[in-house]
């Protein structure tokens, strides 16, 4: 889906970073919108991205990070019938009115997800890979109406191999099937004309994004 | 840095809803476009500001440009221009709002003879001059070049770097942040623009000769 999330090569939007940017939280509400979204997530990121992507472009271009998470935690525990949205409306009022918000303590549980979040599992290296390092290939052209995670500036573009990454669940289809992805280096004067400074810019793709270039 | 490829830009993209709907054609859905139409067409007629209103629109915050409807957008050109000229200031309109909001009538001027040489003006549009010199024909396949325009442009983006056909050559006009160029009607498959999978389909639109060069 080619939505307003896709915002890579576009402008307007301000600042991509500025002072305190990079710290991991700016509130204490949004720790907790993360663990409320680890703890209730649908285990693959790609479903994850895909119900903050169709948020209504307005309120996803007025909604800061965890804002999207806390829209996602919320959007895919009422899709899985665990939870109402008027629940999620009357428990607003509560806590408008004054009320606690309810606590429950899990260390065991806490314990696990941290054991989780820490574990580090690298991709698996792909035996056969299409292309190879150097190799010079093109992004497909394609318009797909569900979750990709190849950047619309990028398609038609041609680029050259700079890493195998290895092998990884193609976000499009669904995290079970995988295949190659690569970093794939794009010269700045192919995504923005002749007359823009030189770079590069490196994306990961999966090996269904790329054809071989031809030309 | 002035925004260019802003949100403004949403062609080929997706998740704004419908394009249309029942009632959608109608050019008015609320009186107060009308008049801002009107404030629009003359505050630039009697040069009260020379801003280019699309420009202007293009910068507006994009959640705030997402959000704005067609005449509102409108409503923030016209004012910048009108404040940028030393027209009005921002305090006076918020005071205006204010003092309207307080259940104020607005101001009513009446001049006729103004409506009806803006009415004149307004349907007397002179016919764009034949292109000078072009360097396509029909039936040529040209590319769009790969760009980062610097200022206000009207390539999309989801046609550059994509070769179609010149279908007609349309005229001279003059490019924004250029000169006057040979304009060109250009035909694209859906298949270029979107891939293989796409429905078939063609989409035709007019671009100036910088935006193109020879297809390889």
């Amino acid at each position: 889906m080619d939505g307003v999330h896709d915002v890579g090569g576009m402008q307007g939007f301000g600042a991509a970073t500025w002072p305190g940017a990079e710290d991991p939280t700016h509130a204490d509400w949004e720790l907790r919108a993360f663990v409320l979204a680890l703890v209730t997530g649908p285990g693959s990121s790609h479903a994850f991205r895909h119900t903050i992507e169709r948020l209504d472009p307005v309120r996803y271009l007025s909604s800061t990070y965890y804002e999207r998470w806390l829209y996602e935690a919320e959007q895919a525990l009422v899709e899985s019938g665990a939870i109402t949205h008027d629940e999620v409306a009357a428990w607003e009022a509560r806590l408008a009115a004054g009320e606690e918000p309810p606590r429950r303590a899990e260390p065991e549980r806490a314990a696990g997800l941290v054991r989780a979040l820490r574990r580090r599992r690298p991709l698996e290296p792909a035996d056969e890979p299409r292309f190879a390092v150097g190799h010079r290939v093109r992004v497909r052209r394609q318009h797909p109406a569900g979750h990709t995670r190849c950047p619309r500036y990028l398609r038609g573009a041609r680029g050259t191999i700079a890493r195998v990454q290895g092998l990884d669940g193609v976000p499009d289809v669904d995290n079970a099937v995988i295949e190659p992805v690569y970093a794939v280096a794009f010269d700045s004067t192919e995504l923005w004309g002749d007359d823009v400074e030189r770079h590069l810019v490196h994306a990961d793709l999966w090996e269904r994004y790329l054809e071989p270039d031809n030309a | 840095m002035p925004v260019v490829d802003g949100v403004h830009d949403m062609g080929g993209m997706q998740g704004f809803g419908p394009a249309t709907w029942p009632g959608a054609d109608a050019p008015f859905h609320e009186p107060w476009e009308a008049r801002i139409l009107a404030m629009t067409v003359i505050t630039g007629f009697e040069r009260l500001r020379c801003n280019n209103g699309r420009a202007d629109r293009e910068e507006m915050e994009p959640a705030e440009y997402l959000a704005a409807g067609y005449f509102d957008r409108w409503v923030y050109s016209t004012e910048r221009g009108l404040v940028e000229n030393g027209m009005v200031t921002t305090a006076e309109v918020d005071a205006m709002v204010e003092r309207l909001r307080a259940g104020e009538e607005p101001a009513r001027t009446s001049n006729p003879a103004q409506v009806e040489k803006i009415l004149h003006d307004l349907t007397d549009v002179p016919t764009l001059p034949p292109a000078d010199n072009p360097q396509f024909a029909v039936g040529d396949r040209v590319r769009v070049r790969r760009m980062r325009p610097e200022g206000h442009n009207r390539c999309p983006r989801y046609v550059r770097g994509i070769e179609g056909v010149v279908e007609r050559v349309q005229c001279s006009d003059t490019r924004p942040g250029a000169g006057a160029e040979p304009v060109y009607l250009v035909g694209f498959a859906s298949a270029d623009l979107w891939g293989p999978d796409a429905d078939p389909g063609s989409v035709a639109m007019d671009l100036w000769e910088g935006y193109l060069e020879p297809a390889p």
